[in-house]
């Protein structure tokens, strides 16, 4: 089991998932998760409550958004020993300038190459 | 399990709970993959376990691969596929032929979480390398638009495949909406959204005196022009009556049209379904299996379930899932197949069904 040391405490890593949320009503949201701990596990489905969430993520959680949901113990310097649960949400890197117009010379080449034309610039 | 005669036809329909595939012979030696799923036992996709299991030469026996449209339960794997299928022509709906498209299946090229958008990027990316070799572009799916013809020679009947859809109203408004999921700059990198099933590509195979109609995840609920109403209004489309039919978009009311049993389909048609077990409404709903039972007893299903227990994990794992997640439940299962055949010689075109893994015959209670 990976372990992670800091100056208070120490955390045994039990399993961790990378989760995408697929559907948020107005208290609860659901999300596909897959097993970052063991890949071979198939996708399961889980729906949460908002309310696990801190208030300063709330506004990341939008349909596609991404997060890490990770299941440990934490033990304290005393001796402590508690489980934990983490849900975090990934702050996603943006799209830049620079990227978009990565994509939009991709697409003139597969364009040229399909006989579709010159491509369009991304919306923005 | 023995690859047909080539006086025989087949079709064969996968899935794992979520996701589907379907594999058919057009006799000859001749084969079609329409969409792609991923087998979960292999890790391989559904089509290309299947072929390699009886010994078909999937580099050159494989003519025709079809990707109806680009969500993640129809593309998984598909990439492998085209690259496997050397000499098909791959074929996708022309809602998809436009810049828009290319730009935002270039998206698959960095860390979307969007598996149909990557698999769509890895097949340009294909498609690109073999137009570089040789005349091997896409062919783009259109209402009553014939995507491929074998002649008949011997007791191997004349095949066709027609597509039936996108109509031209479906495609013009499946561009705006493709245009208008471009990412704009500073957007953060969320999955793409995948919008509604105006560009899929349903589509008739025929063979003979045999044919399917495989609904793809069309819907009936668009409007005249579009989906299903546009199909059944086309006085151009071939006017036969099916024998089989791959149930559109999972048995969902909303791709159920009545004039696709009257118009297109013969009596008691053979109906091959997959489930869809993630979202809030899995599909089949009991009530959407009662209704299709009312307009055939065959009605077969790549699995009866629509849900699975989720894999199960250490104790404390599982203790604190409980007491973190309001439900939880498993969204894939084992691969379910249903193969249908017949001699294309019988003039009665008897069909023969067999099961696989957790594929059911599903009857009226």
């Amino acid at each position: 089991m990976p372990v992670v040391s800091s100056p208070d405490y120490r955390f045994q890593l039990l399993q961790q998932w990378e989760g995408r949320v697929s559907n948020i009503s107005d208290a609860e949201f659901t999300a596909v998760l897959r097993d970052l701990t063991d890949p071979s596990k198939p996708d399961e489905e889980a729906t949460f409550s908002l309310e696990e969430i801190p208030e300063q993520d709330k506004g990341l959680v939008v349909t596609g958004a991404i997060f890490y949901w990770v299941i440990g113990y934490r033990m304290s310097a005393s001796g402590q020993k508690t489980r934990s649960s983490d849900l975090r949400f990934r702050r996603l890197p943006v799209w830049t300038r620079a990227e978009i117009k990565r994509l939009a010379k991709r697409a003139e080449e597969f364009g040229e190459v399909l006989g579709i034309g010159r491509s369009a610039s991304a919306a923005g | 399990v023995q690859a047909p005669r080539a006086d025989e036809f087949e079709i064969s329909i996968f899935g794992p709970g979520r996701g589907e595939c379907i594999v058919a012979h057009l006799g000859g030696g001749d084969w079609v993959i329409v969409d792609s799923c991923i087998d979960r036992e292999s890790g391989r996709p559904a089509a290309i376990r299947y072929l390699s299991d009886i010994a078909v030469d999937i580099a050159h026996s494989v003519k025709l691969f079809i990707v109806t449209h680009w969500h993640d339960d129809h593309m998984r794997g598909a990439s492998k596929v085209l690259e496997e299928a050397e000499a098909a022509l791959f074929v996708c709906s022309d809602a998809l032929r436009s810049k828009e498209f290319l730009t935002l299946a270039s998206c698959g090229s960095g860390t979307t979480p969007s598996y149909g958008v990557k698999e769509f990027y890895a097949i340009l990316e294909t498609l690109k390398s073999r137009l570089l070799v040789r005349e091997a572009g896409p062919n783009w799916a259109l209402h009553d638009k014939r995507i491929f013809q074998r002649h008949g020679l011997g007791t191997v009947p004349l095949a066709e495949v027609w597509s039936l859809s996108p109509s031209s109203a479906g495609v013009t408004l499946a561009k705006k909406e493709i245009a208008e999921l471009l990412p704009p700059e500073l957007a953060p990198k969320t999955a793409i959204h995948q919008s509604a099933n105006d560009v899929a590509v349903a589509l008739l195979v025929q063979v003979g005196a045999m044919a399917a109609v495989l609904g793809s995840d069309l819907q009936a609920d668009t409007g005249p022009n579009r989906g299903w109403q546009a199909v059944l209004a086309s006085p151009n489309r071939p006017q036969v009556k099916a024998r089989v039919l791959k149930v559109p978009h999972h048995g969902s009311k909303n791709a159920d049209h009545p004039g696709v049993w009257q118009q297109m389909l013969e009596p008691s048609p053979f109906a091959l379904l997959t489930p869809f077990s993630s979202g809030i409404s899995p599909l089949p709903t009991e009530t959407d299996r009662q209704r299709l039972l009312g307009r055939t007893p065959n009605l077969f299903c790549t699995a009866r379930a629509t849900s699975w227990a989720p894999p199960r994990r250490s104790q404390a794992v599982e203790r604190t899932m409980k007491e973190v997640a309001i439900k939880r439940r498993g969204i894939s299962g084992p691969m379910g197949q249903v193969t249908l055949r017949c001699n294309l010689d019988d003039p009665t075109n008897t069909i023969s069904v067999r099961l696989f893994g957790t594929a059911v015959h599903l009857e009226a209670a």
